[in-house]
């Protein structure tokens, strides 16, 4: 499978156009990410034919069609460990997985802890609107307490997992929020998640005007802040301290970022399973009968 | 001058019945023996009951005899428990340490009692109360007449990686053991065993088989979370597949498991998972999603007793029709069931080839009797030369496939129902897969008439794959008005009831199911038809072979399909199938 490699071209985000247009409500902040990530795409030059892009299921899910690279829409929940397979089963592929606040984190929560503690080269981005917006408006794991919704109507009586919080627990060795409102900072987020070696958590505050009325554009306007400068990315104290207090707002940016060897490279000892020959196990079969016919 | 025997080590879980039998089973293989074993272990570690079975048979054998020959009991309890496995001439030899006389309960006539200080040897002589069971290993060798030298090599390879004292510590037990049978010697000459030289066969766990089937059918991913009985391959094959370049991982649950399995299969991997009862439960959303976006896997699948936990460590045939029917939506899928050691090596790597070329999810179904007991083979019956891998459609260039629009049609609609299977990475081109209904690229849709059109590609499958299966095997007898159907592990012991059945004069001719699924209607239609009786031998309680069989033939012959069923969670063995089929025909 030598032809896996293939010349990257010059490329604009028009060329990154997918299969379909998207269908999203006008407004939808999931546009303003999906926009994004095309700017980034052509920006650093991303192979489409290198590139696998991973969804969930969800109003979030369905991006896998609307940007051009193979794309894989997996089961609800389920994004992660498909990507971790595709990693592992090719480790040149660059994998991308976009995911809902339910997606990644209700059905997908246990995936989400464990690929994180593995640090499989996956850049993961959760398309947060603290609803679920496909099954049209119950709460999900991050809407707020006492958040009314068609399956809370008292409120919800749950508290809100923080993405970013959990990440930095479970392990990431990238983790930054971002906001669909604000495309610039958006932008070059996703882009030092893509250049960043293994694997990357971006909580993307991404407003559904159709079933969210409290957490809108505005809303978020009012309530985020962004990170000082100074901050220290590779001091996970200190993101931890700035993820769990921040002037009683909610912080932006990029937390935490420190390099490890990752799980394809522990695993694979930095061999591509897509390029052996599949008959090389035959000989060992024949040391392994000798042992079990001793 | 026995050709086949067999024996019982039974006690405590930590008292080294488990050891003792392995090397009992190592040191019947080294005189030339076919060896069974059968592990009965509880689903705890300590303290509970366990026991495990060896058998040596001069002819190959698939499980275990009526009655042990042998009971070593590590305890009093012991003897009680596995009394009904004991018959007239069998000897039971137990640690004289709980009292040398047995009360009354205790004794069946005819057999030999046997009481043998073995752990106050091993303390007092060897200092090590633990060794007790090599001293039985010793005296069941003296008794059997193997030789030193078999018995010195086998201990030596059994127990070499923890050291040299180890070894000789071993080796002395045997010895004293050896010595306490020629204190008395001359008593149990009937037991002495036929000598025959080592063919060097193979002896291995049936999990042992699929692991080097795997690995020989250019398997190069597994992901797991451990589940008796089939952690085997994980624990196999995360020791071997590195050497290929692969990777067989530890998944935090079974869903991911398969999943990861799907993502590495569309990476272009022959990826696999393993797992039993509960754990499938788990896997069933992503068998389905499999089956839809067409992802080749091969699901392992070892049954044990359920429903629910079960018994974890015993063995059963209760999922046939759960696997068969498992995922929502209807998707082909290829169900093998291999019942031999050669079969769980071939059918292994058919399965990898079936599901690529077919594009299709493959279950090898077997059950805790057949994945964690050992067996022999002959050598030359595995012969990984023999291995061949067929890719089916797959595509490592863009330009070979025609497109939409710059995208790849992954899912072009063609007569077999098999669409070109492209591999993400490869050069101009890009796909789409989902596991919502789907165009010809992979991009979904509602579309009506599409829908239609897919799922008849996809069923399409069914027809091709149906003349490709491995068919059932007929063990035919001429004339025989009696029929056996059956599928997996059942297969040793309904052969020693043919032939047993045979010396009486009644000839049996015996159908064994391979390929469950799609099922083998028009071979089954066709063996029931000429048959007066037809005996369907299981191991659940609904008789679920059974309703598959009723399902395949016509009324008129319904009224000759008798079942025979065993739930337990143990094995069958021959004389229970054969009293049933003999009460059937009385
Ligand atoms: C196993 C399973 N359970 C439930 C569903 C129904 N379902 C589809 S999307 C969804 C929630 C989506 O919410 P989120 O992940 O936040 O994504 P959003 O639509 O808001 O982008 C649910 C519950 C499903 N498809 N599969
Ligand atoms: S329902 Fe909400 S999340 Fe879904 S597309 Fe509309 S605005 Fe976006």
């Amino acid at each position: 499978m030598s032809e896996i490699l293939s010349e990257v071209k010059v490329r604009t985000p028009k060329d990154y156009e997918g299969y379909k247009k998207p269908t999203w409500c006008p407004g939808c902040g999931d546009f303003s990410i999906l926009s994004s990530l095309k700017k980034v795409a052509a920006e650093i030059g991303l192979d489409p034919f290198k590139t696998v892009v991973v969804s969930g299921i969800g109003c979030s899910g369905k991006s896998y069609a609307f940007f051009y690279a193979n794309g894989v829409h997996t089961l609800h929940g389920r994004v992660l460990p498909v990507a971790t397979g595709i990693k592992l089963g090719n480790p040149e592929l660059f994998v991308i997985a976009l995911s809902g606040d339910g997606d990644a984190l209700a059905i997908g929560g246990n995936h989400f802890i464990h690929t994180a503690r593995r640090n499989v080269d996956i850049k993961l981005i959760i398309m947060n609107n603290q609803i679920y917006g496909l099954t049209k408006g119950q709460f999900s794991p991050t809407s707020n307490h006492g958040f009314v919704t068609v399956s809370s109507p008292y409120g919800s009586v749950e508290f809100p997992v923080d993405p970013v919080v959990l990440a930095l627990a479970s392990g990431a060795s990238f983790v930054a929020r971002a906001f669909s409102g604000e495309p610039n900072s958006l932008t070059e987020i996703i882009k030092e998640a893509f250049l960043h070696k293994g694997f990357s958590v971006i909580d993307v505050l991404s407003p559904c005007v159709t079933y969210n009325k409290v957490n809108t554009y505005d809303w978020y306007r009012e309530n985020i802040e962004f990170l000082p400068n100074d901050h220290d990315k590779e001091n996970l104290t200190e993101a931890f301290t700035y993820a769990t207090s921040f002037k009683g707002k909610i912080p932006l940016g990029i937390f935490y970022k420190k390099e490890r060897p990752t799980y394809e490279e522990l695993i694979l000892d930095s061999s591509n399973p897509c390029r052996e020959d599949l008959y090389c196990g035959r000989e060992r079969v024949y040391e392994l009968i000798e042992t079990f016919s001793k | 001058m026995k050709e086949d025997v067999q024996v019982r080590i039974a006690g405590i879980a930590g008292d080294g019945s488990f050891i003792t039998g392995e090397v009992l089973a190592s040191i019947l293989k080294k005189i030339g023996y076919y060896v069974v074993t059968v592990k009965d272990f509880p689903s705890n570690i300590r303290g509970l009951p366990s026991n495990y079975t060896v058998r040596g048979s001069s002819k190959p054998v698939y499980g275990r005899n009526d009655y042990d020959d042998f009971l070593i009991a590590f305890d009093i309890p012991s003897i009680k428990t596995h009394l009904r496995d004991l018959k007239e001439g069998s000897v039971c030899i137990y640690d004289s340490r709980d009292g040398k006389e047995l009360s009354d309960d205790l004794k069946k006539e005819g057999v030999f009692y046997v009481p043998l200080p073995l752990r106050e040897i091993a303390r007092k002589e060897l200092g090590l109360e633990l060794i007790k069971n090599m001293v039985a290993v010793g005296v069941l060798s003296e008794i059997f007449g193997v030789d030193e030298e078999i018995t010195d090599r086998v201990i030596l390879e059994n127990f070499k990686r923890k050291g040299e004292k180890v070894v000789e510590l071993n080796k002395k037990a045997v010895l004293r053991g050896r010595e306490l049978v020629r204190e008395n010697h001359g008593r149990f000459p009937e037991f002495k065993l036929k000598k025959y030289n080592d063919p060097g066969r193979i002896l291995a766990m049936g999990n042992d088989f699929v692991s080097m089937g795997a690995i020989a059918g250019g398997c190069r991913f597994l992901a797991a979370y451990p589940i008796t009985p089939s952690s085997e391959i994980l624990e196999f094959l995360s020791k071997e597949m590195k050497k290929f370049g692969g990777a067989a991982i530890q998944a935090e649950d079974e869903i991911s498991s398969i999943n990861m399995a799907i993502g590495a299969s569309i990476a272009g991997l022959r990826a696999m998972v393993a797992s039993s009862g509960p754990g499938v439960a788990l896997k069933t959303e992503g068998l389905s999603y499999a089956g839809m976006t067409e992802t080749p896997i091969v699901i392992y699948y070892a049954m044990r007793v359920g429903p629910s936990t079960g018994l974890p460590t015993k063995t059963s045939q209760e999922d046939l029709l759960y696997i068969i029917f498992a995922g929502h939506g209807e998707f082909p899928r290829l169900i093998l069931m291999p019942a031999t050691p050669d079969e769980l090596f071939y059918l292994t790597v058919e399965a990898f080839n079936f599901a690529e070329e077919f594009q299709i999810p493959v279950i090898i179904l077997t059950d805790q009797f057949l994945a964690q007991n050992k067996f022999t083979i002959d050598k030359e019956k595995i012969d990984p030369k023999k291995v061949e891998i067929r890719r089916g459609k797959i595509v490592l260039n863009g330009n070979d496939v025609p497109r939409n629009n710059g995208f790849l049609l992954r899912y072009k609609i063609e007569e077999d129902g098999i669409s070109p299977r492209i591999i993400p990475g490869i050069k101009e081109g890009v796909f789409g897969t989902t596991g919502y209904e789907h165009d010809e690229a992979g991009y979904g849709t509602e579309d009506e008439d599409n829908r239609v059109s897919m799922v008849k590609k996809r069923m399409s499958k069914i027809k091709h794959l149906i003349k490709r299966v491995p068919p059932p095997v007929l063990y035919e007898k001429k004339n025989a008005k009696i029929g056996i159907i059956s599928a997996g592990s059942t297969f040793g012991p309904i052969m020693e009831t043919i032939e047993r059945l045979e010396k009486d004069g009644i000839s049996v001719s015996f159908l064994r199911i391979v390929t469950l699924w799609p099922f083998p209607e028009d071979e089954v239609r066709k063996f029931v038809e000429d048959k007066e009786k037809i005996f369907i031998v299981e191991q659940n309680y609904k008789g679920q072979l059974r309703f598959l069989v009723e399902n395949a033939i016509i009324d008129i012959h319904k009224n000759k399909i008798r079942g025979i069923t065993k739930f337990s969670g143990r094995p069958f063995k021959p004389l229970e199938i054969e009293e049933k089929i003999r009460e059937e025909l009385k």
